[in-house]
This record gives C-alpha cells, sequence and structure tokens, in this order.
C-alpha cells in the first residue's frame, strides 16, 4: 500500500502526498510492533532472570537434593534444607482436588450449555458461571477457611483448621467457570452436521453426545483440562489463606501444606533482608512453576491449533 | 421380524430414552450446583459483614475492645475489655476507662467482644445498659500486698493502702483487712484478686454486688462489695454511619476502627496507573499484529508468546517485577511499580481481546477508506479504531477488574503493608485484596467481619465495573 503511494506520487506531481507522510507511517508501524515486541522481550527477561537467580541457587543446592529432598526448610539457621518435594506433592495434591471438583462439574455444565440448554435458561446460567469466574480469589480464600473448612467438620472432625481438602474443593469451584467457557467453546463448535447424521442413525440425545459430540469436541476438551491444571497450579491466594503455610511431609489431606506458590508469598511477606539466600529459594521454585505452566500452556495452545486445522 | 424381538427393542428405547433424559437433568444439576454455591458464599459474606454496623457503632460510643483471657485451673476463661480510651465519648462521660472489664450487657453476661456487638444490634432502644469493672484495681482495693500468713506460711493478701474515695472503702473495707476469698474464690495475689471478681461477676445474672471475705483483727466479715458499675450508654446505630466510617478511616489494631481508606485509594489510583499503561501498549500491540503484521515466524512466536503469557501465574510476574523494577531499577516497592507490574500481568489479556474486536471490523470499511487514498494510519486511526473502540474499552475494564482483585503479585511488590496514611504514586500502598487478606489473618474476632465487609466493598466495585463494560458493550457496539 505504501509503496503504491510513492509511486503515484513521483509520477502525478498535483497528488503529492504532505512532506514526512512516508517516514510517520514507518514510524507509527515502528512503534506498534515495539508494543507488539514488548511479549518476547518480557519472556526473555522472565527466562533471563529465573535462570541467573536460580544459578545462584543450585550454586549450593544441588539439583538432586532440591527435587528428591523430603524436607523444606531454608529459614532454619542451624541446618537449612532445600527438599522441594512437600511444595511440590502439596500442589499436585491441591490441584488434584481442584480438578476433581471441577471437570465433571465444569464439563458436564459445559454440555448443558451448549446441548440442552434453550436460549433463555442459557442468558441466566451463563452470567452465573461468570460472575463465579469473576470474584477475585482472595474471597474464595475466605469462604474456604472460614465457610468450607466448619463444614467439612461436621464430616470429618479430624480436620485441622488449615486443610488442604478445604482450599482444593474450593480452588476447583474458582476454575470450574474457566473448565465450562473452554469446553462449551468446543463442543458449540462441532458441527451441526455430525449431530444430525447420529440423530439420523437413530441415536437419542445422550448417546449422540457420548458417542459423535464428545469424541470430536476431545482434543478441545483436553486443551481446556490442561489449561485448567495450569490454572490450578499457579494459583496463591486461596491455598495461602486457607492452606496453612506449613510444609508437611508426608502431606495429608486434613492437614495444612504448602505449595509452590505460597512458599513465594510466605517469602514475600516474611521479613528475610533483600540480599538473605532465601530470595534465592524463590527463583528456584519460581522457575520450577514457570516452566510447569509454560509446558501445560504450549501443550494446550498445540493441542487447540491442531483441533482448529482439523475443521476448517 | 418376531412380535418378540420388537418388544425388546421398544424396552431398549425406552430405556434409552430414560438414560438420555437422566443425562440432560444431570448437566442440568451443574449448573444449580454453580449457583447455590454463588449464593452461598454471597449469603455467607453478606452474614459475616452484619456487625459491621454494631462495630461501628460501639467504638464511636468509646467501646473499643478486645477479648481477653483469664488462665486458671487450665481453663482460659474470656472476658471483654476496652482497650481504647476515646475522650469526650459517650463511655467515657459514663465513667468508663481503658482496661475497664464489660461484663455484663442487660441482664446478659458478657464473654467475648462478638457478644457486646450482637447485643447492640438487638437493642431495642438506643440505650446501651452496661456493666463494668474498673481496671485499675486500685479503685476497687487499693493497694493489695501478698503476705505469708505467719502461723501456716500461706500466701495471703493484705490491704497496704486504700483510699477513702475507693468502692472498697465505701462497702466498708480498711486498710490492714486480709482479703481471703471473693464469692466462694479463694484470693491468692494481687492481680489474681481483681481476675476473682471478674469471673464472680460474670458468674452473676445481672450486675450487683459481689461478697468479699475479710478477715480483720482475727475475725472473719462478709461485705457486699458494689464492684460493678452501671451506666445506660447512647448508641448511635446507622448502617450510612458505619459505612461511610468504615470506608473512610485507615486501618487499625482493633477491628471497630481499622477502616478502608487507604486500600481504597491504593485500589483505584492502581487500577487507574494500569490502564493508563495498559491501554496505548495493548491497543498498539493488538492493532500491529491485526493491521499490519505480516504471516510470518516472528508473528507466529509473538502470538504464541502472548497466549502463554496469558496463563502465566500471577506470582511469577510479582517476581519479575521486583526483581526488574524495584530492584535492578532501584524503583523500590511503591505503587508505580506495582502498576507497571499489573500492566505486564493484564497485557496479554487486552491485546486479545484488543485483536477481536478489531477482527469485528469489516474490511469493507478498511477498503472505502483507503479507496479515498487514506495510508494504512490513517486508515487505522479514523476508521478502524473509532469502531472498534468499545469492544477495545469492554475488554480493557474486564481486564482491569481482573487487576482490581488481584492479591499474590502485588504481595511481592509490597503491598502487604500497615498504612495509616492516603498512598500516592511513590509511596508503600497497599489494595483492597490485599487489606483483606491481611485482615483474614488477624486471629482476634472482628476482623473476619470487617474481612467480610471489605469483600463487599470490593465485589461492589467489580460489579460497577462490569455492569460499565457491560453498558459499553450494549451501547456502542453495532453489528455489521
Amino acid at each position: 500500500m505504501i509503496r503504491t503511494m510513492k509511486k503515484s506520487t513521483a509520477s502525478q506531481p498535483a497528488l503529492h502526498a504532505p512532506p514526512g507522510r512516508y517516514l510517520k507511517e514507518r514510524l507509527i508501524q515502528g512503534v506498534l510492533f515495539a508494543c507488539a515486541f514488548l511479549a518476547v522481550v518480557v519472556t526473555a527477561i522472565t527466562i533471563w532472570i529465573f535462570l541467573s537467580g536460580s544459578g545462584i541457587f543450585f550454586a549450593k543446592v544441588s539439583l538432586w537434593e532440591f527435587l528428591g529432598g523430603t524436607r523444606w526448610a531454608p529459614t532454619d539457621i542451624s541446618t537449612p534444607s532445600y527438599g522441594a518435594l512437600p511444595l511440590i506433592m502439596g500442589t499436585l495434591i491441591i490441584t488434584g482436588i481442584a480438578l476433581l471438583v471441577a471437570l465433571p462439574i465444569g464439563l458436564l455444565s459445559a454440555i448443558y450449555l451448549s446441548e440442552f440448554a434453550s436460549e433463555r435458561v442459557r442468558k441466566i446460567a451463563k452470567p452465573i458461571l461468570e460472575i463465579l469466574a469473576g470474584i477475585p480469589t482472595v474471597v474464595y480464600g475466605y469462604f474456604a477457611l472460614l465457610f468450607v473448612t466448619p463444614l467439612l467438620r461436621s464430616v470429618l472432625p479430624d480436620i485441622q483448621f488449615w486443610n488442604a481438602l478445604s482450599a482444593g474443593i474450593v480452588l476447583g469451584i474458582a476454575i470450574i467457570p474457566l473448565v465450562s467457557s473452554l469446553s462449551e467453546d468446543v463442543i458449540y463448535a462441532v458441527p451441526r452436521s455430525l449431530r444430525e447424521g447420529a440423530y439420523a442413525l437413530g441415536a437419542t440425545q445422550y448417546e449422540t453426545i457420548r458417542h459423535v459430540v464428545l469424541p470430536a469436541a476431545l482434543s478441545g476438551i483436553a486443551a481446556a483440562f490442561i489449561l485448567a491444571m495450569s490454572r490450578a497450579i499457579g494459583e496463591t491466594m486461596i491455598v495461602a489463606i486457607a492452606a496453612g503455610r506449613v510444609p508437611t511431609w508426608p502431606p495429608d489431606l486434613l492437614k495444612p501444606l504448602e505449595t509452590l506458590t505460597v512458599h513465594i508469598v510466605n517469602v514475600a511477606t516474611g521479613d528475610a533482608e533483600a540480599g538473605a539466600f532465601i530470595w534465592a529459594t524463590i527463583f528456584a521454585i519460581g522457575a520450577l512453576l514457570f516452566a510447569i505452566t509454560l509446558l501445560l500452556n504450549i501443550l494446550s495452545y498445540w493441542i487447540v491449533r491442531r483441533f482448529r486445522e482439523q475443521y476448517e | 421380524m418376531s412380535a418378540q424381538t420388537l418388544h425388546i427393542e421398544r424396552r431398549q428405547l425406552v430405556w434409552r430414552k430414560t438414560k438420555s433424559t437422566f443425562f440432560g437433568s444431570i448437566t442440568f444439576s451443574t449448573i444449580l450446583i454453580s449457583l447455590a454455591l454463588l449464593v452461598a458464599l454471597i449469603v455467607y459474606i453478606l452474614i459475616n459483614a452484619r456487625p459491621l454496623m454494631a462495630m461501628r457503632a460501639a467504638s464511636r460510643a468509646g467501646l473499643v475492645l478486645s477479648t481477653m483471657v483469664i488462665q486458671w485451673d487450665a481453663k482460659n476463661l474470656p472476658y471483654v475489655i476496652i482497650t481504647d480510651f476515646i475522650p469526650e465519648s459517650a463511655a467515657a462521660r459514663a465513667g468508663i476507662s481503658e482496661f475497664d472489664a464489660i461484663i455484663h450487657i442487660g441482664p446478659e453476661s458478657v464473654y467475648r467482644s462478638a457478644q457486646v456487638w450482637e447485643a447492640i444490634a438487638r437493642l431495642p432502644s438506643d440505650a446501651l445498659p452496661i456493666g463494668w469493672i474498673s481496671g485499675d484495681p486500685s479503685k476497687i482495693f487499693g493497694d493489695l500486698l501478698p503476705q505469708m500468713d505467719p502461723q501456716t506460711g500461706a500466701l495471703r493478701v493484705v490491704i497496704d493502702y486504700l483510699p477513702e474515695e475507693s468502692l472498697g472503702f465505701q462497702a466498708g473495707l480498711r486498710p490492714g483487712d486480709i482479703v481471703t476469698h471473693i464469692e466462694d474464690i479463694p484470693v491468692t495475689g494481687a492481680r489474681q484478686a481483681w481476675e476473682a471478681l471478674i469471673v464472680a461477676a460474670q458468674r452473676r445474672a445481672q450486675p450487683g454486688p459481689l461478697t468479699v471475705q475479710i478477715e480483720r483483727d482475727g475475725e472473719l466479715f462478709t461485705i457486699a462489695l458494689p464492684a460493678e458499675q452501671t451506666a445506660q450508654i447512647p448508641i448511635q446505630r446507622s448502617w450510612w454511619r458505619a459505612i461511610w466510617d468504615f470506608l473512610t478511616s485507615y486501618d487499625s489494631n482493633s477491628p471497630e476502627k481499622a477502616g478502608l481508606a487507604s486500600a481504597i485509594v491504593g485500589s483505584l489510583y492502581l487500577v487507574g496507573l494500569t490502564a493508563l499503561f495498559t491501554l496505548p501498549l495493548g491497543v498498539g500491540a493488538a492493532i500491529y499484529l491485526e493491521e499490519y503484521a505480516r504471516r510470518n515466524w516472528l508473528t507466529e512466536l509473538i502470538q504464541l508468546l502472548i497466549a502463554n503469557l496469558a496463563g502465566v501465574p500471577s506470582v511469577i510476574y510479582g517476581i519479575i517485577g521486583l526483581e526488574i523494577l524495584a530492584r535492578a531499577l532501584k524503583m523500590d516497592r511503591v505503587l508505580i511499580t506495582g502498576s507497571l507490574t499489573m500492566t505486564l500481568l493484564i497485557l496479554p489479556m487486552v491485546i486479545i481481546a484488543a485483536r477481536e474486536a478489531l477482527r469485528t471490523i469489516p474490511d469493507s470499511i478498511r477498503h472505502a477508506a483507503y479507496a479515498v487514498g487514506a495510508t494504512r494510519w490513517q486508515v487505522v486511526r479514523s476508521h478502524v479504531l473509532p469502531y472498534a473502540l468499545p469492544g477495545i474499552l469492554t475488554g480493557l475494564i474486564i481486564s482491569l477488574s481482573r487487576a482490581m482483585g488481584e492479591a499474590a503479585l502485588l504481595i511481592l511488590l509490597g503491598a502487604f503493608q500497615y498504612l495509616t496514611f492516603l498512598p500516592t504514586l511513590g509511596s508503600y500502598f497497599t489494595v483492597v485484596p490485599i487489606q483483606i487478606f491481611t485482615w483474614i489473618g488477624e486471629a482476634k474476632d472482628g476482623f473476619a467481619n470487617i474481612a467480610a465487609a471489605a469483600i463487599i466493598v470490593l465485589l461492589t466495585i467489580l460489579l460497577a465495573m462490569n455492569a460499565l463494560a457491560i453498558f459499553l458493550r450494549m451501547k456502542f457496539q453495532r453489528r455489521w
């Protein structure tokens, strides 16, 4: 476009563009490119920070001790210990509980919204899920600590004030909308002709969904599950409030535990000075967290891309 | 086909249809579960926020309370004291001062500060009948001196000095008396004598005199000591006043006095600044990707990275902001650092939303502008952008409401602070979600209630932001 303008001004002086117009266009394009390129810069800085920061950490602690050790006690002055297994297991347990809650409820909600709901019900049901998605996580933390834990105590009297179970359940509630909206998108995108083909063969609605729609949407649903998992692993406040902030080994559902994210919050809210070695731990933990979530995100991005290519 | 097989098929058909209906109702029930959870959450928070009115009314009347514990025979006996003396308050005029123990509200014994607030909320008129025991034992007993009984060697307590205006003197106690029992509780020490008064008074159903056993010149006497004073304290109960006080006061160690002023100002500053930084960057990036970028590996990479950055946990951004902005660039953990980091967090979301808004503008608009000789930037600036702006703003506001509720990132950037001033751009700061987090962590009675009140404030702000987004979408969105 720009190039053709230039040619025409050369041959027809009457249609002269204002001087500097070409330069201005290039400048604006450059500025806009810089905005987009920021994503590359931020990612590069992140990777660099985590590499250099964990360099300090791993100069003192072996990778084996970090990933295999079962005692996480960085603040212990006499015998500090940097085994991250309690934190990793804590994260996996909380994530596991959350997914057990969120996946069935989220997926069934998505199926209801795209396959069963009438337009009127949809208009009421979708905002409910959107409101659940918009509630800040500190609010969920409050709910977990002061409502869900006492409720669980009436069933499980041994449950402690801070525990993994209620944090996990409420984290699951918090990610229901994520699962349902992502799954609904892919279920909705399954072409109508596939459903009609199944109905024409005499399948009931359940059979159509079970044998035709869900398999067709499977990769998209898988991507949604992976994103939900990544979100659960990275969630901080619910766990920091309701699961206690104590690394425990072996982890127990009814007892407090600590996750990767919560350790970072602990260091930040503690009174360690800026140069203290404990700050190096947040880079190692952060790097682990970043690597896990990045892998999961790329995996789901890749799955979605592949899925899209199949239908377009 | 025989009749029998047809029959089986019909039964099968009914079974298959039932299964289908059953499955449909199960999927519907999940929506009901979500609805029930939402309702439970909101109702629970509303219930927990209810004492706010009584708490603020109590603190205005000068009753800033704290639940304390007497440790006695391996038991913890709770009681309520006044932790703050507010001159000119209704309580001060009634003669109540700091450290006085509140024993009765009307005909009811009080053990925890929450009971006082409940009583205030239930009060039929605006006067609180209160019974208290002075926190200064010398006003009751004068100076008590522990002493060894010369005959038995047991510890006992002697009144060493007793001013004439003290309650004890007026009740008939004299210097030199040995105080042996309060009601049936043996007295073993000076402090313990006061605690015994509290426990004995709490046992009574009404404020009234307590029997004190003394030994004077080797003889036992019983004296009725009116240790508990009573008064009617005027209480102004107003929700409007309570909400206003809550929104305009600073954080405090007493939940009745703690307010959200610094946190609200901090949040508004933070979200405003974040909007200021995010809008140009996000729209710029979106315009580049939608209107300028060629399909090459770099564009692909940028798109992949934006999609991934949108999924990175917020604590990770917190670490980046802390390390680069606060430490390497020496900006310290102040408000502007927080909002720059927050910009990084929501930028991917804003870019994705803005791209979608730009994508809805049909190419015919662009072609028309090109046809009259507009340059690419002119097309974007005067045609594409104005049409896409409502969509972009909607996306921005929704992303900002995420920023409004974000706590983890700002904890790393130093928003975990006890502030008693209004934050400015270069000052330390706090925000509403972190204030809530702090209050949840406080063990003292009442903090859970004001945390609930703060949650309502936060949810109200978020609701207003979302309503604005919906309004923009309804008002300006056009279909092509």
